[in-house]
């Protein structure tokens, strides 16, 4: 990190930093054991902290799943093992949760430019869009039950609901938290220089949509 | 919640606070990391209760104690302990341990409480969430308290809940509602868990004051950031494994559970689970557990030895990366839980090499501390000695560690006394030794007040000779094959003959776990009653000893925060006024250099 970067992001930051600013001519030589003049005052990311811990949120939400389709595969090749196809209900919400992602993006780009209203309409549609994947989902799961196909039928239909339940209750926190941002945003309260909600709230939510389609391709294949 | 509410905090030290707001829902990181402690050690009593109860079962089996019916009631019917729950209370016993009190004890409370004060910041990067993070871990408490008090007893799968017995409601009393409410509250656990590393990787990363580069950082941070990295990644792998076993427990899925199985005559449902993929779930989480644990207590350790041998730390780069590559290499070990579970002997000797590596940074450890101990001017306080003897102990329990990585030694040895000594020296008694040198030596910050330096040193070797007397002949036990875990070793004269040696084992345990009144008298009474400290009574040389008070309130500094020139174990430097130069001291540089 130098300086430079701090001055850029200081534009977009919304909070000052705890310490005194920044001094010095930078980290010197080196300070392993000490002895070296100071560097910088604080040695603040190049990256909001609110950001930064929801970065560390997704890398624990990414242990939980990848433990999951280990299991899965370490599972599935063990036999008995049942092969279904996706609901096709699903392939609709699948594609609604990425038409979703692309809007909120589109609404971060608007709020960054200080569109306000295309701001609010994006965000309107990212949650119809997120509320469209939902219903996809239950949708999907009535089609398997309605095809005999329960929790406890096979090690195979367990993985799935295991994996689409657990998708979901990460998506419904995301819901909510879009649905707070889209609140605000409606009563005027994010501008071009205070968007972090809406940058915390489309970060999380691109990861869904990722982690989403991660697990449906890994479904699909194996 | 960001660091703009970090900085609102600074001003709360100037209102008065409510008692709720200040000793209960608190956000101060010294409030928390006290709270932590104090729980822990609450913990640490019925954990070394249980221990009691099972020692005396070993020692005298068969032989009725009347306190066991009055203190424990049906579990001890006539005064005799059942079997299925002697397998209840050691599987408590590890549980409470590993995660209430040695978790808890370290990460919980020195990552709270040094963190801050040791980087130079006002709080935590999220101090709500740290508050959050110490109810979730209360509220797990609550909920394992609470299954001592159902009707069929506590969980009695042992702490790694291995599956079909842990799977099974119907298997043993235990299986039932006490390893439901066992699974709930490691649940909430390892939330808990995530939200304190989430606190600490930020917080180090970003709150530093002026000068604290990563390289002038004290050995307990750096400690606990990696820990806090190890807990991020494993604890969610615990929490998959956690999930599919509720699963297989209450929605009759088969995760774990094999095809073909009987519980008395009834042919179960199942249809083909594997109990081995718990294993590898769990171990994935449980040896970087070993580290969470036991990395925080090496750190504490390096830094109570660098300042009370006056001495700069040996290699103190060295020590950094050793911790890293310790916990590197606990993600790729875990398969040596496992040798005996049918593993491809070849994996088994990956497994058995990625293993033995792990001594290489270890004795880079042993090492420099010893190297630091070598001709310092050595000041024995309690928290010293405590350091000192997690040396001892980490050597004595490294070294089994060797014979059992290897997998043609551990097949001999596998679930036997022999592994209870070995995990009992390296994780058990040595992290608690890191607790105790962590308590004795920041006690006169968390409090403002000494504690005795007399009676520390008794409770040390109190302590200290009866860890060696308790755990020590275990080893013998177990090379000739006594297995860990059995209720009574009446039955095969192989194990009869330690009958002896098994009461000389309980009669120091129960000895050692009273000296531990001396230091609760100790730590108590100091509390109210013990001689005011200085705001820097060892004469060390990190930024905690530097804030205004002896006990700082919220906020740390009352002025600006200190900016730091130089390393965090300057001792015995020829140019010092004293033997020791503060981190703070800008001595030598130049008046650019200090603005």
């Amino acid at each position: 990190m130098n300086m430079e970067t701090i001055v850029k992001e200081k534009g977009k930051r919304t909070s000052v930093p705890i310490l005194p600013p920044i001094s010095g001519d930078g980290r010197g030589k080196g300070g392993w054991g000490g002895g070296m003049p100071p560097g910088r005052s604080h040695y603040s990311l190049p990256i909001h902290p609110a950001k930064f811990g929801l970065w560390l949120f997704i890398a624990a939400s990414v242990m939980l799943f990848a433990a999951f389709t280990s299991a899965y595969i370490v599972r599935s090749s063990a036999g008995d093992w049942l092969q279904f196809g996706m609901p096709s209900v699903m392939w609709y919400g699948t594609g609604a949760l990425i038409l979703s992602s692309v809007a909120v993006h589109f609404a971060l780009k608007s709020i960054k430019a200080g569109k306000i209203d295309l701001f609010k309409k994006a965000m309107l549609l990212t949650v119809a869009l997120g509320g469209v994947f939902i219903a996809g989902q239950f949708l999907g799961w009535a089609q398997l039950r309605a095809s005999g196909l329960y929790l406890d039928t096979n090690a195979s239909s367990a993985f799935f609901y295991m994996l689409t339940v657990t998708h979901i209750v990460h998506l419904i926190g995301g819901i909510i938290a879009l649905s707070l941002v889209t609140t605000k945003g409606l009563l005027g309260r994010y501008n071009e220089n205070n968007c972090l909600g809406v940058e915390l709230c489309a970060t999380y939510w691109h990861f869904l949509d990722v982690l989403w389609v991660y697990l449906f391709i890994f479904i699909i294949i194996t | 919640m960001s660091s703009e509410q970090a900085s609102l905090h600074v001003d709360i030290e100037h209102h008065k606070e409510s008692f709720i707001s200040k000793y209960i829902f608190s956000y101060d990181h010294k409030m928390i990391g006290k709270q932590y402690m104090i729980t822990a050690l609450i913990w640490a009593l019925i954990g070394m209760g249980l221990s009691w109860v099972m020692r005396i079962q070993l020692a005298y089996p068969g032989q009725q104690i009347p306190i066991f019916e009055t203190l424990l009631g049906r579990y001890a019917e006539g005064g005799i302990l059942a079997p299925e729950y002697y397998i209840a209370m050691m599987t408590m016993h590890g549980t409470i341990m590993v995660f209430f009190v040695l978790t808890a004890g370290l990460v919980g409370t020195f990552g709270n409480f040094l963190i801050p004060l040791q980087i130079g910041a006002r709080d935590m990067a999220f101090p709500l969430i740290n508050m959050l993070s110490y109810w979730t871990f209360f509220l797990a408490s609550v909920v394992m308290l609470l299954s001592f008090f159902v009707e069929s007893g506590p969980a009695a799968a042992g702490w790694t809940a291995y599956p079909p017995l842990s799977a099974l409601s119907s298997a043993i009393p235990g299986s039932g509602a006490g390893q439901s409410l066992w699974l709930l509250s490691i649940a909430l656990f390892i939330v808990s868990s995530l939200f304190g590393s989430l606190n600490y990787i930020v917080t180090v990363l970003n709150l530093r004051t002026k000068g604290m580069t990563l390289g002038r950082m004290p050995l307990t941070v750096w400690a606990v950031f990696i820990a806090a990295i190890l807990g991020l990644l494993a604890f969610p792998v615990l929490l998959a494994g956690a999930i599919m076993l509720l699963l297989d427990k209450h929605l009759a899925t088969s995760f774990f559970i094999p095809a073909g199985l009987y519980v008395g005559d009834a042919l179960l449902s199942y249809e083909g689970g594997s109990p081995i993929l718990w294993q590898h779930i769990f171990w994935f989480f449980g040896h970087p557990e070993v580290y969470i644990v036991a990395l925080p207590a090496l750190g504490i350790c390096s830094e109570v030895i660098a300042t009370c041998a006056r001495k700069p730390l040996f290699g103190y780069k060295a020590m950094i990366a050793s911790l890293l590559a310790i916990a590197f290499l606990s993600f790729i070990v875990w398969g040596h839980h496992m040798f005996v579970s049918g593993m491809n002997p070849f994996l088994g000797s990956v497994f058995v090499l990625t293993t033995i590596l792990i001594a290489v940074p270890s004795a880079v450890k042993v090492f420099n501390w010893l190297t630091t101990l070598w001709r310092g001017k050595i000041h024995y306080t309690p928290g010293m000695l405590f350091a000192m003897g997690l040396v001892s102990l980490f050597i004595t329990g490294g070294l089994t560690g060797i014979f059992l990585g290897n997998a043609p030694i551990d097949i001999q040895l596998h679930d036997t006394y022999f592994v209870v000594a070995h995990f009992h020296f390296v994780m058990g008694a040595a992290a608690l030794f890191g607790i105790f040198a962590g308590i004795y030596h920041w006690f006169p910050k968390m409090y403002g007040r000494m504690m005795s330096n007399m009676w520390g040193r008794i409770h040390f070797w109190l302590t200290f000779v009866g860890i060696y007397l308790i755990f020590f002949p275990m080893h013998f036990m177990g090379t000739t094959g006594v297995p860990r875990r059995y209720y009574a070793f009446t039955e095969f004269e192989y194990t009869m003959q330690y009958g002896g040696m098994n009461e000389f084992i309980t009669i120091a345990t129960l000895i050692t776990g009273a000296a531990q009144v001396i230091f609760l008298v100790n730590f108590f009474g100091s509390m109210f009653f013990g001689k005011k400290a200085e705001t820097n009574p060892w004469k060390a040389a990190t930024l905690e000893w530097t804030t205004d008070d002896p006990m700082p309130g919220h906020g740390n500094w009352k002025g600006e925060i200190p900016t730091v020139y130089r390393g965090p174990h300057e001792y015995s430097t020829p140019d010092g006024k004293e033997d020791f130069i503060l981190q703070t001291d800008s001595t030598g540089f130049g008046k650019m250099d200090k603005e």
